[in-house]
């Protein structure tokens, strides 16, 4: 009975230990290209893509990431990010225009919302949601890329950003989901709404009842303008000032990007080391914690179960062979503790390289916006005037 | 004896009535008359014109309820307009004085010949006003200051009106039928949308049409006031003259707008563009292709166009470079949104065969060709 209860300690012992050391970190070396629609597409049937301004997550950092996390990194990453999707998708060519929005007022045939939920340098991992300017949501779908120290490597980083997989993987699901769901009719639908929309932003008193909801609470059209109306031309003269407005923006993110580029990666680079070092000590301490553990247990029972002395003498030096495991998980916890340190450190030298260029980003898109808000409001009061005066309310 | 002593006030009143009703048919000639020298000596001074307006305004504004009870005039000129015809000669008189005149309102000629067609009825209703009693002069220059203040049309007319210096009771008495051009004018203008509506519109339209001046005056771009004298006279603007002005004012709002935008970008690129040779200097470069969508697009790249196949981030040189127009190209200063973009991408084209070709684009799309 005794024989039987310790093989059973014994196989638990080892199956735990097994476990513990049984942690696999897939790590992606493949370059996925961009895959390019083989067909030739009309312009008309290219979607303009508006990609916001992704979450930083913040509020759903796992708990063990929550002291390497940079807050502050994050929301400098939620801004690098998108642009870096929206100038992959744009060098796809299978889009219209594909801009990063600064907010959205202005409406596009397609939408992309994101939310980083992981970014250490080592993976990346990027919940995407995209609706169409109906309101129909085409998917959400969360991309994780784990990558190795070769995409770090001089020669690749000046080709491609680290996790350039990523990005291609999203822009290549979309084309996909496109080619697979919907139309060209679709597509030739979804851009008059969205021009619809813009027009009803100008001019509400004219377009709105060219747009219904559905039970879905989606856009349909109702009817439409006639191609000759001149408030609709005036219109379309305002919504390319209002691709003018967003390409400024765009401008001001390039800026901002090229700006962050060198100390983020620097910082990325660095933190992969760290991060791949913490996650290698933390696992090292772990199971130093469930050998040490293991071996005290056995130890005690062989002390305790057995009249041998040399049993007896084995299980005590077990003990304290266990106890000595324990105080090296120990070694190594704190070990880590060092290098969650200096990713905190590393975390912080790059906030205070980017935050600032944070606030200065947000101050340029909000004073611009609002100057641009005001000449839309005047433009709205000129267009509802001339709307007055087409359909002689006056 | 007695009988005459009776009807002896009877006789009187009766002579009174009918002084009363022949001053009622004078005083539509008088008023041409005084208007034709009113809008003369308006030509000679304007400035004292406006402090008159404003007196006048001012002294208006005591009267603000019977303007507002004014604002009933259309229909009751609708109900007037079939008899007198003795109105209809004073309307064509301003409009010959401003043609016989040299006169500094070109357009206000215009706009009351187009606004003939409706101003009788509105005239007659207050010239009938005007000669009931004196009450109708303040209702009428009540009505008057009401248009000065809001429409930049009614400015005019009353810089037209309020010229004649020395003004008594009976010039003043005479506004209203020269204000009957200018409220002609603008009401012929609302009246456009439909002769019988009118009278309606006048009802309801005292309040529809009020809001639109009072926005004209408050919202007319400063270069409509003061730039363009034709402009000046918007009280007897067509709703085709308005919706001309407002399209003006939107093309003008557009021009601020691209300068502003313009200027914006070349600044946010100019910005870019350094950071990206910062970074690249500091990075070892980022150059890339088309196959290596990682790296930064040229910032100046036209919008919505896919940058593949720009050249890479690693030649900034390239990019910063500039190539001066052709001698035949002039300054661009006058040049609209597209052309901008042609000029600087042409300016920015280091391929001297796509630059020309982007030069000839640049000469199609501003009328250059056509005009060699």
């Amino acid at each position: 009975m005794k024989i039987e209860l310790k093989n059973l300690v014994g196989s638990l012992l080892v199956v735990c230990f097994v476990s513990a050391c049984a942690t696999h970190t897939v790590k992606t070396t493949s370059y996925t290209p961009i895959i390019t629609d083989s067909q030739n597409v009309p312009e008309a049937l290219l979607l303009d893509v508006g990609i916001a301004v992704f979450d930083p997550g913040i509020d759903e950092i796992m708990r063990s990431e929550e002291e390497t996390t940079n807050h502050e990194i994050r929301i400098a990453e939620s801004r690098y990010a998108p642009f870096l999707l929206a100038e992959t998708l744009q060098r796809s060519g299978n889009w219209g225009i594909v801009r990063l929005m600064p907010n959205d007022a202005s409406p596009m045939d397609l939408f992309i919302n994101g939310t980083i939920l992981q970014s250490n340098g080592e993976a990346m991992s990027i919940r995407i949601a995209v609706t169409d300017i109906t309101g129909r949501e085409w998917y959400t779908k969360v991309y994780r890329e784990v990558i190795s120290q070769f995409s770090y490597d001089p020669s690749q980083r000046q080709q491609n950003d680290p996790f350039q997989v990523i990005y291609n993987t999203i822009a290549n699901d979309l084309l996909a989901y496109r080619k697979r769901n919907i139309s060209d009719q679709e597509i030739g639908e979804i851009r008059l709404i969205s021009e619809l929309l813009f027009a009803q932003r100008f001019s509400p008193e004219a377009f709105d009842n060219y747009l219904i909801k559905n039970r879905r609470g989606n856009y349909q059209i109702a009817s439409l303008p006639a191609e000759t109306d001149p408030l609709l031309q005036r219109v379309r003269d305002i919504r390319e000032r209002d691709f003018m407005f967003i390409d400024t923006v765009q401008d001001y993110y390039a800026t901002y990007v090229r700006q962050m580029r060198l100390p983020y990666d620097s910082w990325r680079e660095q933190s992969y080391q760290e991060t791949i070092t913490l996650r290698e000590l933390s696992a090292s301490a772990r199971r130093r914690f469930i050998a040490g553990a293991a071996v005290i247990v056995g130890g005690l029972a062989a002390a305790s179960g057995s009249s041998n002395y040399a049993t007896q003498t084995g299980g005590a030096v077990g003990v304290g062979a266990g106890a000595y495991l324990i105080k090296s998980g120990f070694d190594k916890r704190a070990e880590a503790k060092i290098h969650m340190e200096a990713l905190e450190e590393l975390g912080q030298s790059l906030e205070n390289e980017v935050a600032p260029r944070v606030i200065n980003l947000e101050d340029r898109t909000i004073t611009l916006t609002g100057s641009v808000e005001e000449q839309y409001g005047q433009w709205r009061e000129i267009l509802a005037d001339l709307y007055a005066e087409e359909i002689g309310e006056l | 004896m007695k009988k005459l002593s009776s009807a002896l006030p009877k006789l009187i009143l009766l002579g009174g009535i009918s002084l009363s009703l022949l001053a009622c048919q004078s005083s539509p000639q008088n008023s041409s008359s005084s208007s034709a020298s009113a809008s003369s000596s308006s030509s000679q001074s304007q400035s004292s014109s406006q402090s008159q307006s404003s007196s006048q305004s001012q002294s208006q504004s005591s009267s603000q309820s019977q303007s507002q009870s004014s604002s009933q005039s259309p229909s009751q000129s609708q109900s007037s307009s079939q008899s007198p015809s003795s109105s209809s000669p004073s309307i064509p008189s301003p409009s010959s004085q401003n043609s016989g005149a040299s006169s500094p309102f070109p357009s206000v000629s215009s706009s009351s010949q187009r606004g003939e067609g409706g101003a009788p009825s509105v005239a007659t209703g207050s010239q009938s006003e005007s000669s009931a009693d004196s009450s109708g002069d303040s209702q009428g220059d009540s009505a008057q200051s009401e248009t000065a203040a809001g429409e930049q049309s009614g400015s005019s007319a009353a810089n037209r009106d309020g010229t004649s210096p020395g003004q008594d009771a009976g010039t003043q008495s005479r506004y209203p039928e020269g204000q009957a051009d200018g409220n002609g004018g603008r009401d012929t203008s609302t009246g456009d949308l439909g002769d019988a509506n009118s009278g309606d519109q006048g009802a309801s339209g005292g309040t529809l049409s009020r809001p639109g001046g009072d926005y004209s005056l408050d919202t007319l771009p400063s270069g409509v006031l003061s730039g363009n004298s034709s402009n000046q006279t918007t009280g007897t603007l067509t709703q085709a003259e308005r919706a001309a002005v407002l399209d003006e004012r939107l093309r003008r709002g557009y021009e601020t707008f691209d300068g502003f935008i313009l200027s914006e970008r070349e600044r946010a690129q100019a910005e870019s563009n350094a950071a990206g040779s910062v970074a690249i200097g500091g990075a070892g470069g980022g150059g890339g292709d088309a196959g290596q969508p990682q790296t930064l697009p040229e910032a100046g790249a036209p919008s919505g166009v896919p940058v593949a196949g720009q050249p890479s981030v690693s030649s900034p040189s390239q990019r910063t470079e500039t190539f001066p127009p052709p001698e035949d190209i002039p300054s661009g200063r006058d040049d609209d949104v597209v052309a901008r973009q042609l000029r600087e991408a042409a300016m920015n084209e280091p391929d001297p065969v796509l630059r020309e070709a982007l030069w000839d684009e640049y000469r199609s799309y501003t009328g250059l060709g056509e005009q060699q």
